[in-house]
């Protein structure tokens, strides 16, 4: 069964911890909207996964068969050692690449659109990311791992990253400079101008102290989670697709074939007339994105991810007794389900009268 | 003793022109990258045909990266050395990454050898036009050692046991690299625009 499956009741778990621990002390890191969103954005990512996510496997196997130069013992905690600290490696890759080339950028986009930043957030994975991820992970495959070594090593660093998502520890004193912790996480998801394009590691924080990209938190200037262009939406599939759709108008709006390479893989912040269109964040003008919603839509919504959870659940208990094509229809199935959730979110501020809309507070 | 065979011995000649002229500082990314991944495969294949460190699936893997990544963007650095990919680091492993993964997934894995062949007698062909066209004899010459040797390579020419196909593709590159990278004076010319 696929592993992740008993990682789910871990990750709710953690999660009520954590509202539980934040509510204790008077703060408030949670918004139901936001967190739903975030665990729709996540079984949709899974469901994803589980159609596509083959290609990296398959793909991996085939060059370490063909040209793998050397053979692992896979008893040797060498082995794994290695091939953690070289997963981790090529992980800040994915992730750098995934922040400073805007193609792969409208794929990552998706886990930093939440404005919040709490447990909930770690589970906004990319629906995309398994088409393009395993090209990072060439160099494990040509050193000829194996692909078992490959795929647990690389869901200890997936798991890892689950806890540094939160806003309830703080610094971890000498850890800071090892390993990726809370702190230099939240400066990661941080649209502060000190905290844009900053560290990027999955376990290890070193790979960003050796390539110039690691930032402290700074206390006199607490991150503000969220994107400079936001989502302003809580329908997964949008979330997912509109970075892409942005790309695609950019490129359909100019003849210059310049313009259209450097749109796709330029840094995101790139325009025609400016290498880095960023402009310095002010904190105090920014406002949370909100909808109004009634009691009784924000139970069906409750409900129906949770139902999500549970279906997705069932889906790794019966996936590998499903045949091939019912396995696509329950996977197309759940995205159109988890999608309706989102969009039926969104449609309760459209029904509202001009004037009623609430877009919540300045932080 | 280790016995050196002449595809060593010209690999290693291959490996220490092509890694000098990376270190050059005053050639722009793209014709640096382009000599470390043509640096990359003459090193693993010193190591094969020495038999000192045998990485048999590496040397020829490698060797179509540099057919079908690395003389491209030689060509292009030659070709419009003003261009972003020949200027920028970024773009220059842009370019180095999607020719490479298509290099292994044609060539590599679906052992369709013609198509780096291609890439590389075509890059060549353009970087020899492109500077009989711009009177450069001196890099032109060079253009056209590293034609030579690559046509002899796939002709199979050779005098064996002295002299192996491969050491006219070894040989025509080394000196065609020498003389194809640009001087000082020109790489600064360019690096200043």
């Amino acid at each position: 069964m696929n592993p992740i499956a008993f990682a789910v009741p871990v990750f709710f778990t953690l999660i009520l911890l954590e509202l539980w621990v934040a509510r204790s002390r008077g703060l408030t890191v949670y918004r139901l909207k936001d967190s739903l969103t975030s665990i729709n954005v996540g079984i949709m990512s899974e469901f994803s996964k589980a159609m596509g996510g083959v290609i990296s496997l398959v793909m991996f196997t085939l060059i370490s068969d063909r040209f793998g130069a050397f053979v692992w013992d896979v008893s040797h905690p060498m082995t794994w050692i290695s091939a953690l600290l070289l997963y981790d490696f090529c992980y800040y890759w994915v992730h750098r690449t995934g922040h400073e080339i805007n193609l792969f950028w409208a794929s990552h986009v998706v886990h930093h659109s939440s404005e919040e930043f709490n447990l909930s957030t770690a589970l906004r994975q990319s629906s995309t990311g398994f088409l393009f991820r395993w090209i990072f992970y060439i160099p494990l495959a040509l050193l000829g791992y194996p692909v078992k070594v490959f795929v647990v090593v690389g869901l200890i660093d997936f798991l890892y990253q689950y806890w540094v998502h939160t806003q309830l520890i703080g610094k971890l004193g000498w850890l800071e400079y090892v390993v990726v912790t809370p702190s230099n996480h939240r400066v990661h998801h941080g649209q502060n101008s000190y905290c844009i394009d900053k560290n990027y590691g999955g376990i290890f924080s070193i790979w960003d102290r050796m390539f110039g990209t690691y930032a402290d938190e700074r206390e006199d200037e607490k991150p503000v989670y969220g994107i400079r262009k936001p989502l302003q939406s809580w329908n997964p599939l949008w979330a997912n697709l509109h970075h892409f759709v942005q790309i695609w108008n950019q490129v359909k709006s100019t003849k210059n074939w310049r313009h259209r390479l450097m749109y796709i893989f330029s840094k995101p912040s790139w325009t025609p007339e400016k290498e880095d269109a960023n402009e310095v964040f002010e904190a105090n003008r920014f406002r949370r994105f909100d909808t109004p919603a009634t009691s009784g839509l924000m139970v069906i919504a409750f409900v129906g991810t949770m139902l999500g959870s549970l279906l997705l659940m069932g889906y790794f208990y019966l996936q590998s007794r499903l045949p091939q094509p019912i396995r696509i229809a329950y996977c197309v199935v759940m995205v159109l389900f988890i999608a309706g959730i989102g969009w039926r979110m969104m449609q309760a501020r459209q029904s509202l009268k001009p004037g009623a809309q609430s877009y919540g507070h300045a932080e | 003793m280790v016995m050196l065979s002449s595809l060593a011995l010209t690999d290693a000649l291959l490996c220490v022109v092509a890694s000098g002229l990376a270190a050059r500082s005053s050639l722009s990314v793209g014709y640096r990258m382009a000599f470390t991944f043509l640096a990359i495969p003459a090193l693993l294949g010193f190591l094969k045909f020495s038999g000192i460190y045998p990485l048999e699936t590496w040397h020829p893997l490698f060797t179509i990266f540099s057919a079908c990544a690395a003389l491209p963007l030689l060509a292009m650095s030659v070709l419009k050395p003003e261009s972003l990919v020949a200027r920028r680091k970024q773009f220059a492993i842009i370019f180095l990454g999607i020719a490479m993964l298509l290099g292994l997934m044609i060539s590599g894995l679906g052992k369709l050898r013609i198509y780096d062949q291609a890439l590389a007698l075509m890059s060549m062909l353009v970087m020899l036009l492109v500077l009989v066209k711009n009177g450069e004899s001196k890099r032109a010459l060079g253009a056209g050692l590293m034609l030579v040797g690559s046509v002899l390579f796939v002709l199979k020419v050779g005098i064996p046991p002295w002299f192996l196909p491969g050491d006219w593709l070894h040989l025509g590159m080394a000196l065609g690299l020498l003389l194809i990278a640009p001087s000082n004076l020109m790489s600064r010319a360019v690096l200043a625009k």
